[in-house]
């Protein structure tokens, strides 16, 4: 009996196993495996902007237009469009298509998607209390959407409460609330005075005219508006549904979401994988060629060759090859025989990038008024010497200037230096690239041809000693500093983790070595002028978070993502309504918004040359004349070698927007292709691209 | 599936305590429950819970102050969602800390209460689109997965975890007792020195490269998943096995350690020299009094298979409750943090009062006239 309980229970414990098991019923799907980094937080694309969430909901939700695979606008929901001006106001009408069906996360018709859809989604986002995170592009575009926020956010408030706690916490501020809580009293005031701001949704400058038709009015004209409808903020929402479930419910898993996009999600488990698969009733199903997309989270190990012995195991269908996995290298890029490089590998399946597609560039930012130094290693004095100095355009100059920025590059090869504010090949009229405005800026100003500071361009265009060297000391005597203050201490905060922290200190030992006029190679240095300070306090990424919010640096870096396809995506962050205004002197704040609101006046296809060069002069204020912050890297995969099972030149390309990461028209091959394969598939692609 | 994998659990369990409760007759030995609810053993069953829910009562009012004595920075992160638990009414801000500690307990004791679970704007007025009765209400998640109830991500979670725990204890035990009883059998084979060798070898290596060894051993050579998918039985294989050889080993040296200390005590050499022959003596007699210390650690281990493990579950992808504690500290998300330290308090108290009334029910030694204390003869 004994003997056959055991039996029993090894018979059950394998029945349990095996019933657990689909066993590949969906083996002739189509199927795309990857890993992803950062965990979802939402798919409520109504509150969020994070990257991580961003990603995920472009497979899932269409917006009004999107991106073909050369980079133009064409219509999605849209089918037509028109924009006029009537009394002063830029009007965009979308007609749009009546067979785009909202999905549940079964793939059954749930309604179709209308004009008001639109309107719904928009009007969560702009409400203070739904705790929107990317209201900021829609409430500036789109006419009295700043106002209806701000009128959402004074109902929670009552003004002379307001006044009587900044009263309070002048005297006691122990939660550093006093910013908050006066910014709050800045918006009353501004209020009050202008007496726009309406609790009344009906004033923003959106209608749905009928199902099918949709009319934005702008507060102001932009040649930009089609590219910002790519956004996450102008996805639509069912009300309906919004209404069943409850807005806080809205996205947080897979059936509190409603689809109109290319993929349903099919599972989503938090740090363990997200699975999407192909909408039935999606409207445009043709183009629609992967069946199911799988997405593992990154293990997490940081071996040089673990995702290539991933890919070739068959775990996931992407990798990119990595420069320290020898092996790896050899195989895909170098090749037997040594012939191949990294803009011409040798292996099959493998292609570098065409193009770069994530234009997310890197500031050096210059803290020009730090308050706090709770967690610093520097004295008061030292702190408030570091703020008189960094207010110096000169002394900012002189640490622009002494930067070898390229050192940041070391180990890293997925970045690129960056010379402008606006990366390169971000934006183009007709064909002439923006960039091209700024060396004519450049050449403009500093009285050399167009070829000389191409040149200067093409180098690093700030590392400069002896300039650094002349700067320094004449900020010092401007400053009036004394012998005794020097050397002046800047602190420097940025999260590595260990692999990167030696550069780190290799990176500021050097750059203090040529502040201070000192050879790189000579062994010892006395900083007698300035002195980087790396903050050792700051060893996790809660920390060096915590220290972000409450701007306890002097310097750090801080990445920047476009919205929309003009230069002015980047420049508006120093406006005073940026993202970056509260770490610059907010004496240069009158002078950046007139020459943006001067921007603002051409807006049209024809003044669009005028446009630029009033960019590129404004570019040459912030970057070069002022020097408010270092341009320092750009995210790229231009020196990126990828080896996919996708087929080459099949990807949605923009360099804003939700379209890249759409996985629409994209294919898994079928055979290998060899280099020569790939080359023709790119003469084709750039064939089409000049027809197009 | 799910279902039918918790019917087999449910059946499991069933047989356990069924198989416990034949043999060793305590509660049935008069036939007679006045006998015992009079008896030392039900004092001691009661004392041992009160005992249990007075150590719950601390772990929720200790965890309510420790995650509210953090620096405010803490929460100043926060303030963005802070609205939506207000709508639970477990918001932190501009209450009494003794008011919010009474709501607190009010939403957490386990009786249904009525909840309002979903809102929407009603021209400008957040309106309340339904109610619900929730039975615990821990709050809702902040940054991990904003706006999802903390319960719900503890339930889905510690699901995943105790479905790779309990197979992998299985699996452990089935490699681990029959192992220890051949090796113990036949000492100084080539089983035993194997045996003790890899033992030995896993517990000296670091687990972060044991379980590193496992993924690159499984994805290289077998070519196999080493995701986890909880409906892909292919990806089971790399944990299992890992898990599996983790314990089993040292499972099989503790019972070959246990059996050799009874193969040399007094009442063995006794039955030897009666003439009994030897499988007798062995697994009549030393098997069943070696065993029963090991047994007794089985039911604690069951409750902790909910506890998750983070190193297995970081190396195989798997959502488990372990990893998630570790990601919602990183996210600074304090209601999942509070709820899953109420949590894991809970589960030990419930595995170490488990454990107290297996050791009544199993052992037959075990007294209790002196004290109501267990006393071993």
């Amino acid at each position: 009996m004994k003997k056959l309980i055991s039996k029993f229970l090894i018979l059950l414990v394998c029945v349990a196993l095996t019933s657990s098991c689909s066993c590949d019923k969906d083996n002739n799907l189509i199927t795309y495996k990857s890993y992803y980094e950062q965990d979802v937080t939402t798919f409520n694309y109504m509150i969020s902007n994070e990257y991580q969430d961003v990603i995920s909901f472009a497979n899932l939700v269409d917006g009004l237009v999107e991106n073909d695979i050369y980079g133009n606008i064409v219509p999605s929901i849209a089918n037509s469009w028109k924009s006029e001006i009537i009394n002063d106001k830029q009007v965009w009408t979308f007609y749009l298509k009546d067979n785009v069906y909202w999905s549940d996360y079964n793939g059954n018709k749930y309604d179709i998607v209308t004009a008001h859809d639109f309107v719904t989604s928009l009007k969560y986002s702009l409400t203070y209390n739904m705790k929107s995170n990317n209201y900021s592009l829609a409430a500036n575009l789109i006419e009295n959407g700043l106002n209806y926020y701000n009128a959402t956010l004074l109902s929670n408030y009552n003004y002379n409460e307001i006044i009587s706690t900044i009263n309070k916490l002048k005297i006691s501020d122990p939660n550093n609330e006093l910013t908050r809580y006066e910014s709050i009293k800045n918006i009353f005031d501004s209020c009050n005075e202008s007496n726009l701001c309406k609790d009344d949704f009906s004033t923003v400058g959106i209608t749905a005219i009928n199902d099918f038709e949709l009319q934005f009015v702008l507060s102001y004209p932009v040649p930009y508006f089609l590219s910002a409808l790519t956004y996450c903020n102008f996805l639509p929402v069912s009300e309906k549904f919004i209404k069943e479930i409850g807005f806080n419910n809205f996205g947080t898993s897979r059936k509190t979401l409603l689809y109109n996009g290319a993929y349903i999600l099919s599972n989503y488990s938090h740090s363990s994988r997200i699975e999407y698969i192909k909408n039935p009733n999606y409207w445009d199903r043709e183009n629609v060629f992967i069946d199911k997309l799988i997405f593992h989270k990154y293990l997490g190990y940081r071996a040089a060759n673990f995702t290539r012995l991933a890919y070739e195991s068959g775990n996931i269908d992407e990798f990119s090859v990595n420069q320290n996995d020898e092996k790896g290298w050899n195989k895909y890029v170098v090749g037997e025989k040594g012939l191949g490089t990294i803009d011409n590998p040798i292996g099959n399946n493998t292609y570098v990038s065409s193009e770069s597609t994530d234009f997310t560039v890197y500031y050096l930012l210059f803290n020009q008024n730090r308050v706090n130094y709770n967690y610093s290693t520097l004295s008061q004095e030292e702190v408030l010497l570091a703020n008189k100095a960094l207010n110096n355009t000169n002394f900012r100059k002189a640490l622009s200037y002494g930067i070898d920025r390229t050192l940041y590059f070391t180990n890293n090869d997925s970045n690129d230096l960056l010379s402008t504010i606006v990366p390169k090949g971000f934006s183009y009229n007709n064909d002439k690239d923006y960039f091209e405005y700024i060396i004519e800026e450049y050449s403009k100003k500093n009285n050399i041809t167009f070829a000389e500071s191409t040149a200067l361009f093409n180098n690093d265009i700030y590392y400069n000693l002896n300039d650094s060297a002349n700067y320094l000391d004449l900020a010092i005597k401007e400053l009036n500093i004394t012998s005794e203050q020097l050397p002046i201490k800047i602190e420097y905060t940025y999260y590595h983790n260990d692999e990167f922290s030696i550069y780190d200190k290799n990176r500021i030992e050097n750059w203090n070595k040529v502040l201070n006029g000192c050879d790189i190679n000579s062994i010892e240095c006395s900083y007698e002028k300035v002195m980087i300070v790396y903050n050792d306090e700051i060893n996790s990424i809660n920390d060096y978070n915590i220290a972000l919010e409450r701007k306890e640096f002097h310097l750090t870096f801080l990445g920047i993502y476009p919205d929309y396809n003009d230069p002015t995506t980047y420049l508006k962050s120093f406006g005073s309504s940026g993202e970056l205004y509260s770490y610059l002197n907010h004496s240069f704040g009158e002078g950046i918004d007139n020459m943006l609101s001067e921007i603002d006046k051409y807006y049209t296809d024809s003044s669009l040359d005028t446009r630029y060069k009033l960019c590129s002069e404004l570019e040459y204020y912030i970057g070069f004349e002022k020097n408010l912050i270092l341009p320092l890297s750009i995210n790229s995969y231009n020196k990126h070698v990828f080896v996919s099972n996708l087929v080459p030149f099949s990807k949605m390309k923009a360099s804003y927007g939700l379209s890249p990461f759409k996985f629409k028209y994209r294919k898994i091959r079928t055979l290998d292709y060899t280099q020569e394969d790939i080359k023709k598939l790119k003469e084709e692609y750039d064939k089409g691209k000049s027809i197009k | 599936m799910i279902v039918s994998y918790w019917i087999i659990v449910g059946i499991l369990l069933a047989l356990t305590i069924v198989a416990i409760l034949s043999n060793f007759n305590v509660i049935l030995k008069n036939n007679c429950i006045g006998y015992f609810l009079r008896s030392s053993t039900f004092k001691y069953i009661i004392k041992r819970i009160l005992f249990a829910l007075v150590s719950m009562f601390f772990i929720i009012t200790l965890t309510f102050f420790l995650i509210r004595i953090m620096p405010k920075d803490y929460f100043n992160n926060q303030l963005d969602y802070k609205i939506n638990n207000v709508y639970f009414g477990l918001d932190n801000s501009n209450k009494n800390i003794f008011k919010q500690l009474l709501e607190y307990y009010y939403n957490i004791l386990p009786f249904p209460k009525k909840v309002c679970v979903g809102n929407y704007l009603d021209g400008n007025n957040l309106t309340c689109s339904g109610y619900e009765y929730k039975i615990i209400n821990l709050g809702n998640s902040v940054s991990y997965m904003k706006n999802v109830s903390v319960w719900s991500i503890i339930k889905e979670k510690s699901f995943s975890s105790f479905i790779v725990g309990f197979s992998g204890f299985l699996l452990q035990c089935l490699i681990g007792y029959p192992l220890g009883i051949y090796i113990a059998r036949k000492q100084n084979g080539i089983a035993d020195k194997t045996s003790n060798f890899l033992n030995i070898i896993i517990i000296a290596i670091p687990s972060i490269l044991y379980f590193y060894s496992f993924v690159m051993l499984f994805m290289v050579v077998f070519k196999l998943p080493v995701s986890f998918q909880i409906d892909n039985l292919l990806s089971y294989i790399a944990p299992l096995v890992a898990l599996s050889m983790w314990g089993g080993f040292t499972i099989a040296y503790w019972v070959k350690k246990y059996i050799l200390t009874e193969a040399n005590s007094d009442y063995v050499k006794f039955a030897r020299s009666k003439g009994l022959n030897e499988k007798t003596i062995f697994y009549k007699h030393i098997i069943r009094n070696a065993l029963t210390p090991l047994i007794r650690t089985i039911p604690t281990s069951l409750v902790l298979c909910f506890n998750g493990f983070y190193i297995l579950e970081a190396s195989f992808n798997i959502p488990g409750i372990g990893l998630t504690l570790i990601s919602a500290i990183n996210l600074q998300d304090v209601y999942l943090v509070q709820g899953l330290v109420i949590y894991f308090g809970f589960l030990t108290v419930i595995s170490y009062l488990m454990g107290d009334l297996i050791t009544i029910l199993i052992n037959h030694k075990v007294n209790f006239d002196k004290g109501g204390d267990v006393n071993e003869k």
